[in-house]
């Protein structure tokens, strides 16, 4: 049983961290707000099997809450896929699919929107792996060794991976530019 | 097209503070799974059941079986009775 003081403490230390993770993968607060209750829930549950030898509990932390947005962007493209299945069956569906397209991440100011969507719309249609080493060494500006140990990779992995990401970025961005 | 110089434009997003609700929802998630756990004398409770049950027909199985093993074949009451197997009535 999680002392409350402690988890209390631990939240005060990471929310924001967590938080701004969050909103980097979804670009919408409603859906950050609801994976960052689940992370701090799992975070409670889970404390007892944290070993310190291991890992900072800030790595373990960031881990857990890198698990539950892809699991949570995951289960958002598999319903968006059968979303036509289910429309044909559904006269309406009350529920909104976000797209990148109508995101509302708080971090972006109104004039720098512009820009940055059409940028925000490729890094969401790159592999998870990708969109992940983007998110935390531009979005989060951690160095190459916070990276790898937050993805459980190594240095030249997380290299590679930040190459793969560019040079696939570069390519969606030449082909929308050529258009 | 210099791809680190589009990249720097990530770094327009604002770090933003977490809202102060979060903690008291996470708390109430908290308490709802406690609440929603069984008590552990009552999961003893049902497994003791359950194992008493798978107890109690397992030896009513077992003493089933028992007794008709026991129980004297057809053949014996055949025998005894003189009774005749074949199926030919017209004695031919």
């Amino acid at each position: 049983m999680t002392d409350p003081q402690v988890f209390e403490t631990i939240y005060h230390e990471h929310k924001n961290f967590v938080y701004n993770l969050c909103l980097h993968y979804t670009l919408n607060e409603e859906d950050a707000q609801d994976i960052t209750q689940e992370v701090f829930v799992k975070v409670h549950q889970h404390l007892q099997q944290f070993t310190p030898e291991k890992a900072l509990l800030k790595t373990w932390i960031g881990r857990i809450t890198i698990h539950q947005c892809l699991d949570f962007l995951k289960a958002r493209k598999t319903k968006k896929r059968f979303g036509f299945i289910s429309s044909l069956f559904q006269k309406q569906s009350n529920e909104p699919i976000a797209t990148a397209l109508n995101y509302h991440h708080p971090g972006v100011a109104a004039e720098d929107k512009e820009g940055l969507n059409r940028l925000l719309q490729i890094i969401w249609s790159l592999p998870a792996n990708q969109q992940t080493v983007i998110i935390l060494s531009k979005m989060e500006e951690r160095s190459q060794k916070e990276v790898a140990e937050l993805m459980n990779l190594s240095i030249k992995a997380v290299e590679s991976l930040l190459q793969r990401a560019k040079e696939n970025i570069r390519k969606k961005l030449t082909n929308t530019e050529g258009l | 097209m210099n791809i680190d110089q589009k990249l720097e434009q990530l770094k327009q997003v604002q770090q933003v503070e977490a809202p102060h609700f979060l903690l008291t929802r996470i708390r109430q998630r908290i308490d709802n799974i406690h609440h929603a756990e069984a008590p552990l004398k009552w999961r003893w409770a049902f497994v003791s059941v359950g194992v008493l049950l798978l107890v109690l027909n397992l030896s009513i199985f077992l003493k089933v079986n028992k007794d008709r093993k026991q129980q004297p074949g057809i053949e014996s009451y055949i025998n005894a009775m003189n009774l005749s197997t074949s199926n030919d009535i017209y004695h031919e």
